[in-house]
């Protein structure tokens, strides 16, 4: 999709030596003129939603920050956080909606402190069906970083998890399944862990789509937390649900505690 | 080392001399009418050369990449005799990753041994540096904006491995698509 004229001049130099550049060389040219005025626009047929997804309809509010989950502050310093996620596709507003085209649904589980600084990783989907697992990290002076690599099929469920070692050169260890991805350097001191999908508008569908369903799999099961870094071991997660919208939906219902299991949906998504 | 590297980095953003003028101004014409039919708007970005971030080996790109598990060399003249790919295949492949953002751009690109725990040790990958149309942002805080997105391609298979991005002081802003 890259088009630059320097590109396409240059292209056009190296491909064809001799006479016969020129008019090659102007062949292609009506032949890409004629595509130029036949293509569809990108933007128009830049798709929003990805395989299991419901329009919701709602107005745009971009950067509103949607969460919907459950949270677990730690009395003392966490040693880690898994659960397994499913890899929901919702419907992700772009720019039909009014929202940028860059905008992303993620769901994660992560280490923090209050909220400042983190380390999570997860599925992300941006507008226009793009899928990735992600891992993002904060570093000093309001640096941080993101690692994309290749996404989990659509509505397999994998186990995502956060370690904190303290001692260890990288103390911070991001994993799916059990097998690491990357291992951080220490920049912060967890006191949290959290599980929550996250959108930045409500021109987006919070996952889980359909309607509370019993008979549903839930899309975060499994969840667990190490409650004191260097001792002790795993634990049940009993995280406190929280949603941050009305149409946001999650079972368990807000504000329950002890929770290891949910389903999150979107009240505009019936089927 | 160091004196691999300028041979190493693309030409890609070279402007080749036309011999004939009236066919280049063609077919400039022709990629402008492109651009606009795909992307809907005319990109109006600074021009790319000019990006710090159009070497991904310089040694502050390298080092934003290089933290924890992660570790990102040049690789010397040789290595482009081991390169399978080109880097204009790699280019290819860098965006179609950025398939979301019409009007994303490649910044530039340099061959590079990456290490990783996704794929293990000294794998020589086409680093591409690129500018999403309209940035790439934190997924927990998108207020906060990406100064580098540099795509990691197996320089053997052609095959897109992993993205790189974030924000790193010393490094400025990427320039703006809308």
């Amino acid at each position: 999709m890259r088009v630059r004229a320097e590109d396409w001049a240059g292209h056009t130099h190296r491909s064809f030596e001799g006479p016969r550049r020129k008019w090659l060389s102007l062949a292609i040219a009506c032949l890409a003129a004629v595509a130029a005025v036949t293509v569809i626009p990108a933007h128009a047929a830049l798709a929003s939603g990805g395989g299991d997804g419901c329009n919701p309809h709602r107005g745009n509010n971009y950067l509103t920050y949607i969460f919907d989950g459950a949270d677990h502050p730690d009395p003392g310093i966490p040693g880690g956080v898994y659960a397994t996620i499913s890899n929901y596709s919702p419907f992700v507003a772009g720019p039909n909606q009014g929202a940028p085209s860059n905008d992303f649904t993620s769901e994660w589980v992560m280490l923090d402190n209050d909220a400042t600084q983190w380390v999570q990783i997860g599925w992300v989907e941006f507008a226009g069906s793009v899928r990735n697992t992600f891992w993002e990290w904060t570093k000093v002076n309001g640096d941080f970083e993101d690692a994309y690599a290749s996404a989990f099929p659509i509505n397999s469920a994998h186990t995502y998890t956060v370690l904190y070692q303290p001692g260890n050169t990288n103390p911070f260890v991001v994993q799916v399944d059990g097998g690491t991805y990357a291992t951080i350097p220490q920049f912060f001191t967890p006191n949290d862990a959290q599980i929550f999908a996250e959108l930045h508008t409500q021109a987006s569908q919070m996952p889980g789509g359909t309607a509370d369903d019993p008979t549903h799999t839930p899309l975060v099961s499994n969840a667990h937390l190490w409650p004191t870094s260097g001792s002790g071991g795993w634990q049940n997660f009993n995280g406190t649900t929280a949603t941050g919208a009305s149409w946001a939906k999650i079972s368990p219902a807000p504000g329950s505690t002890g929770v290891n299991t949910w389903r999150t949906w979107d009240t505009a998504c019936t089927t | 080392m160091r004196s691999g590297i300028r041979s190493l980095w693309s030409t890609a953003r070279r402007r080749p001399a036309l011999p004939a003028a009236g066919l280049g101004l063609l077919a400039a014409a022709v990629a402008a009418s492109l651009a606009l039919a795909l992307t809907g708007t005319f990109t109006s970005a600074p021009a790319a050369s000019a990006a710090v971030q159009a070497n991904p080996v310089r040694p502050a790109m390298m080092r934003a990449m290089s933290e924890g598990s992660t570790t990102i060399v040049t690789a010397g003249a040789g290595a482009s005799r081991l390169a399978r790919i080109s880097g204009a295949r790699a280019e290819q492949a860098a965006m179609t990753w950025l398939r979301g953002w019409p009007g994303s751009r490649v910044l530039g690109e340099s061959l590079g041994y990456a290490t990783t725990m996704l794929f293990g040790r000294h794998r020589l990958v086409w680093l591409v540096s690129v500018d999403p149309a309209g940035g790439l942002y934190s997924v927990h805080n998108p207020r906060e904006k990406a100064n580098y997105v540099v795509e990691l391609i197996d320089a053997a298979s052609g095959r897109w491995l992993l993205t790189l991005a974030g924000r790193a002081s010393g490094l400025p802003a990427l320039p703006a698509i809308p």
